[in-house]
């Protein structure tokens, strides 16, 4: 049986007739064209192995007749039909899909309250929100009035030391009722009145964006 | 919940499903069995699922139903042997008006078909994937899960398998 391939090749193919051309491959140029034959024919092959795989199959009865056959059996499995599911089958998972609730399904539907009890877990959740944001606001600005009052104790703090030292250094006595009246007074008025501007200033700030 | 959508789901894959599993399995009951367990899976996982991997998590499911029945098959028969009950659906279409070529042309469809299930995976699923099924090589290496350049390689030697099988029958068709 080799000896076909061998002389076909060399011959030019004039012995075509004479060979069994559904032989397997065994002279070592059918078998490299055979290894080609599948990418040839999805036209997936370089231009140089189709170059010379041409030149073998023109004179390769062999072959030609694999190539052929390789050709019929693309052709016959692409004409294979799809095959349509059974509808008893679409109406089995249906019907286990109605009887086996998802997970996600089964927590929706243990969840969800009662249809008539809704419009007053809406006000409940609205009045819940409220409270929230109100009671969010109210403890930022207490933490901003803690701030400031700290603030202002440490620099009235700081400003009578600076007095004390100046009053050391210059031999100067200063009485309780001139540091009441000149210094602790003012200082406090002014912090007092800050104090009265900002959480005005704030008030309108919230009444702005309410 | 959106049912519809799952309905919706169910048509558009359930043929692909079944026409893999007919093809690999060449036995209806079987082949309903894997549509209907991959459906079910399909319905407790399709809300988790992407929608760009859906055909592929799908394709490799069925691929997966469908081993795991010739794998049961051969522990309960020993080997996968032709069905000779299964119906020669395509047979009863006339194609050729010449008898002897429409009984030889059939002849080789029935042989064709039984060689394609004894083909080794994943060629097998790749030749049906490709040729009957008409996927792109990316579709197919994603359901799959080996490169597309593997899955050419897959392909041309599963048909090259098939022709080896098929090459004594043609070789008798013509001496004949």
């Amino acid at each position: 049986m080799p000896k076909h391939r061998e002389s076909n090749h060399r011959n030019g193919g004039r012995e075509r007739q004479v060979t069994a051309p559904h032989a397997p491959p065994n002279a070592p140029a059918c078998q490299t064209a055979d290894a080609l034959l599948e990418a040839y024919v999805d036209d997936e092959i370089g231009a140089e192995d189709r170059r010379r795989l041409d030149a073998h199959l023109a004179a390769c009865a062999g072959c030609s007749a694999q190539l052929d056959l390789a050709r019929r059996i693309r052709s016959e499995l692409r004409e294979l039909e799809p095959r349509s599911c059974p509808q008893q089958v679409t109406a089995a998972v249906v019907a286990h899909a109605e009887a086996h609730p998802s997970w996600s399904r089964r927590l929706v539907s243990w969840l969800a309250p009662p249809r008539r009890w809704q419009p007053a877990l809406a006000l409940l959740l609205v009045a819940a929100l409220g409270l929230g944001v109100w009671y969010a606001v109210s403890r930022e600005a207490a933490n901003q009035q803690a701030a400031e009052v700290a603030r202002a104790e440490a620099e009235v703090k700081l400003a009578l030391a600076y007095l004390g030292r100046i009053s050391q250094r210059t031999g100067t006595a200063v009485g309780a009722e001139v540091l009441e009246d000149r210094v602790v007074t003012p200082i406090a008025r002014s912090i007092t009145e800050a104090m009265l501007l900002r959480s005005a200033d704030s008030r309108g700030g919230e009444n702005h964006a309410l | 919940m959106r049912e519809g959508e799952f309905q919706d789901l169910v048509s558009r894959h359930r043929d692909r499903i079944y026409t893999f599993a007919f093809y690999s399995l060449k036995n209806r009951e079987d082949a309903e069995d894997v549509t209907q367990e991959v459906l079910i899976r399909l319905w407790k996982h399709w809300q988790r699922l992407d929608d760009e991997f859906l055909t592929a998590w799908i394709l490799r499911v069925t691929r997966n139903a469908c081993c795991d029945v010739v794998r049961r098959r051969r522990t309960h028969q020993g080997k996968i042997g032709d069905n000779p009950h299964e119906p020669e659906i395509e047979s009863m279409a006339s194609r050729d008006p010449d008898p002897h070529r429409e009984a030889e042309a059939a002849d080789f469809r029935r042989r064709l078909r039984a060689a394609l299930r004894t083909l080794p995976e994943p060629h097998r699923s790749i030749v049906i994937l490709r040729e009957i099924q008409g996927l792109k090589y990316d579709e197919i290496a994603a359901a799959v899960g080996k490169p597309l350049n593997t899955i050419k390689v897959y392909l041309h030697r599963g048909r090259k398998l098939l022709r080896e099988q098929l090459r004594e029958v043609t070789a008798y068709a013509k001496a004949s």
